[in-house]
């Protein structure tokens, strides 16, 4: 059980962006797929750098 | 890293972005020259928030969102409030790709690796770790604060201003929309990613990937299941309100009314 919680706190958001995943790709079939992942990478694209600037200060 | 908050980067974003439509559109400055001249211009802007929060001693957080207002402001009279639509051949630069990947996914990572390499094998990124742990303790040992600060700011600014142009040429147009309510759900993505919000912790790389992956994977994936759009922002506050929560938990100041970030610089 402890085990299990420490799994949950170091990878809690690597579970929740796999589960946010399977979970669109089967309500919606077109939502799976390695061009609709490369195209939400496009679209993060600026928020990544910013919040990378943020981060670092 | 270093516990503070710059949420005037938003409107940074949107000043670079708006001064690199208004040179394009002009036509009389080659593509680069424009590109330079606008992340300039975020720098500069940059100086303004550090003489405020590091000369005038002005809590980052109140600093920055006065300056937050005033950028957007100054944004919206260069361009009149209006739309500043970029010319065509500039307009396609949004969509080159290098094999799968696009242009500005490639930017990104390579700033994110860059910044992972500064943090975790430079002098300067253990400090900022540090001054995020402590600051008092980080200025008796004798780190170099208040330079740090300057410098942080910059290249927060620097990046929000490459931010800008990057968005400007994905949607093809300046508008005054461009970097709204960015800051926050870049803190946001951060702190779902991993990184404490109160300083100090976490991985910048991971982080930034991971937060801003399960942001568009949420909004991306309501849009495919047919859901109303004024559900995403109700949706992502959720998402925001359980990170923040979950981290206040896990660094002890759940009760302290959000602790340090508002009692200190």
């Amino acid at each position: 059980m402890t085990q299990a919680f420490a799994i949950l706190r170091n990878s809690g958001a690597l579970i929740v962006l796999v589960v946010t995943y399977v979970v669109f790709s089967v309500a919606a079939p077109s939502f799976f797929g390695i061009q609709n992942l490369l195209d939400i990478v496009h679209v993060i694209s600026p928020m990544m750098i910013v919040a990378t600037g943020m981060r670092l200060w | 890293m270093s516990g503070k908050l710059d949420i005037s980067v938003g409107s940074i974003a949107y000043v670079a972005s708006a001064l690199f439509a208004l040179i394009m559109r002009a036509g009389s400055v080659p593509f680069s020259a424009a590109v330079a001249i606008s992340i300039v211009a975020g720098v500069a802007l940059g100086c303004v928030n550090a003489a405020i929060v590091v000369g005038l001693r002005v809590n980052s957080l109140i600093a920055t969102l006065g300056t937050m207002i005033a950028f957007r402001g100054l944004g919206l009279f260069m361009t009149d409030g209006g739309l500043v639509v970029l010319p065509e051949r500039i307009k396609a630069l949004g969509n080159v790709a290098i094999g799968p990947l696009y242009i500005d996914t490639i930017v990104a990572v390579v700033i994110l690796l860059a910044v992972q390499l500064v943090h975790r094998r430079t002098t300067f990124g253990r400090q900022l770790t540090a001054i995020g742990n402590n600051e008092d303790v980080a200025r008796r040992i004798g780190i170099p604060v208040d330079r740090r600060t300057v410098a942080t700011l910059l290249i927060s600014s620097a990046f929000a201003a490459i931010a800008g142009i990057i968005y400007t040429l994905q949607v093809g147009v300046n508008t005054a929309k461009i970097g709204d309510g960015m800051e926050f759900t870049a803190v946001a993505a951060v702190v779902v990613g991993g990184i404490s919000l109160f300083g100090g912790r976490g991985n910048i790389l991971t982080s930034v990937i991971l937060g801003s992956l399960i942001f568009q994977i949420i909004r991306s994936g309501l849009q495919q299941v047919g859901a109303d759009p004024y559900s995403y922002r109700l949706v992502e506050g959720v998402v925001i309100f359980i990170a923040m929560y979950a981290d206040a938990l896990k660094t002890g100041h759940a009760d302290s009314g959000g602790g340090r970030l508002f009692r200190k610089g």
